[in-house]
């Protein structure tokens, strides 16, 4: 689950810890209706984590978004 | 000044030898670089001057950095620039300003185009005029421009005092949003869809790098510095579409 994503990183909620150095691929889905597209916008990112800990109940890390690619429609 | 050896090359000067011409200058003399692409401009505009006393070409460029190089090198009054040199370049007239403050701009543009226009004059062009303008009007520009004065067609000036409206309404309502164009607003949605430049060009029927230097424009108007951060701005902004509730949902993390 996305707490917050900037053009740099995301901040994930998650049910598990990820360990910092950690190379991640994840999936950013914009609602196309916000954007003006017929179908909501798929952004493939590549990262890696920088931080994680754990916040109440769950984790919260922190990754960069290294390079990304918006999917072909 | 260092100059590399093929910049000096590069350099059309306008006399035989090269030699900057100061020494034999009229004092009131108006000494202009021509930078133009396109060696015909280049010919026929000199042939126009060459007809009037006080105008004299020091030396030519067929590109921009032959231009900052002859600058540099030649004290300059004026410079009759062709429009599309600018292209693919982002700091290029305030580069040449920092160079020699005191040369004044003149911009020869293809079409009239608001936020270019606007931009041109705000980073310190002092006259932009057609290419199809004629002789004596380039000559009559020439000189006003010389003398300290702005040559700006009316559109142009509605243009400009538009822009200060908008500036001085951003600065009183900081909360409101960038004014963008109807043409920023398409490419906008274009890229926020994924599209890439080649296709955002071909659906509006322009070129590629049209296209990049609208980008630029909307990069520095919004503050952000790629196509995720545009699409992200959009998504906090609502510029596209502002009648649905912000969603944003990592659809999956794959550890590697």
């Amino acid at each position: 689950m996305t707490r917050n994503v900037s053009g740099n990183g995301v901040l994930f909620a998650l049910d598990h810890e990820l360990q910092p150095g950690l190379k991640i691929n994840f999936s950013l889905r914009m609602p196309g209706a916000v954007l003006g597209a017929a179908h909501d916008v798929l952004v493939h990112c590549a990262g890696r984590v920088v931080r994680c800990s754990l916040s109440q109940s769950q984790y919260l890390a922190a990754a960069t978004i290294d390079d990304y690619q918006f999917a072909e429609q | 000044m260092a100059l590399g050896k093929q910049s000096v090359m590069d350099i059309l000067d306008d006399t035989p030898d090269g030699e900057a011409i100061e020494g034999s200058a009229k004092p009131g003399t108006i000494r202009i670089i021509l930078a133009d692409s396109q060696a015909i401009y280049r010919v026929g505009i000199r042939k126009v001057f060459a007809l009037e006393d006080d105008l004299r070409v020091v030396a030519q460029a067929d590109s921009f950095e032959n231009l900052r190089t002859a600058v540099g090198r030649y004290p300059t009054d004026v410079v009759l620039l062709e429009g599309s040199l600018l292209a693919g370049t982002t700091n290029a007239i305030p580069e040449l300003l920092r160079t020699a403050p005191e040369v004044k701009l003149i911009v020869q543009a293809v079409g009239a185009d608001e936020s270019q226009t606007v931009e041109l004059y705000r980073r310190g062009v002092r006259g932009i005029i057609p290419r199809t303008i004629s002789p004596d009007l380039l000559v009559r520009c020439v000189r006003r421009i010389a003398a300290g004065e702005t040559w700006i067609d009316n559109q142009s000036v509605n243009w400009v005092i538009e822009a200060y409206r908008a500036q001085a309404a951003a600065l009183v309502s900081p909360r409101s949003q960038p004014r963008l164009s109807p043409k920023e607003m398409s490419i906008i949605t274009c890229i926020t869809q994924g599209k890439r430049n080649k296709e955002i060009a071909f659906q509006l029927g322009t070129t590629e790098q049209v296209i990049k230097n609208y980008l630029r424009k909307i990069y520095d108007k919004l503050g952000v510095s790629d196509r995720l951060e545009l699409a992200l701005y959009c998504l906090h902004n609502k510029i596209v579409q502002a009648d649905l509730d912000e969603e944003l949902v990592a659809q999956k993390v794959i550890h590697e």
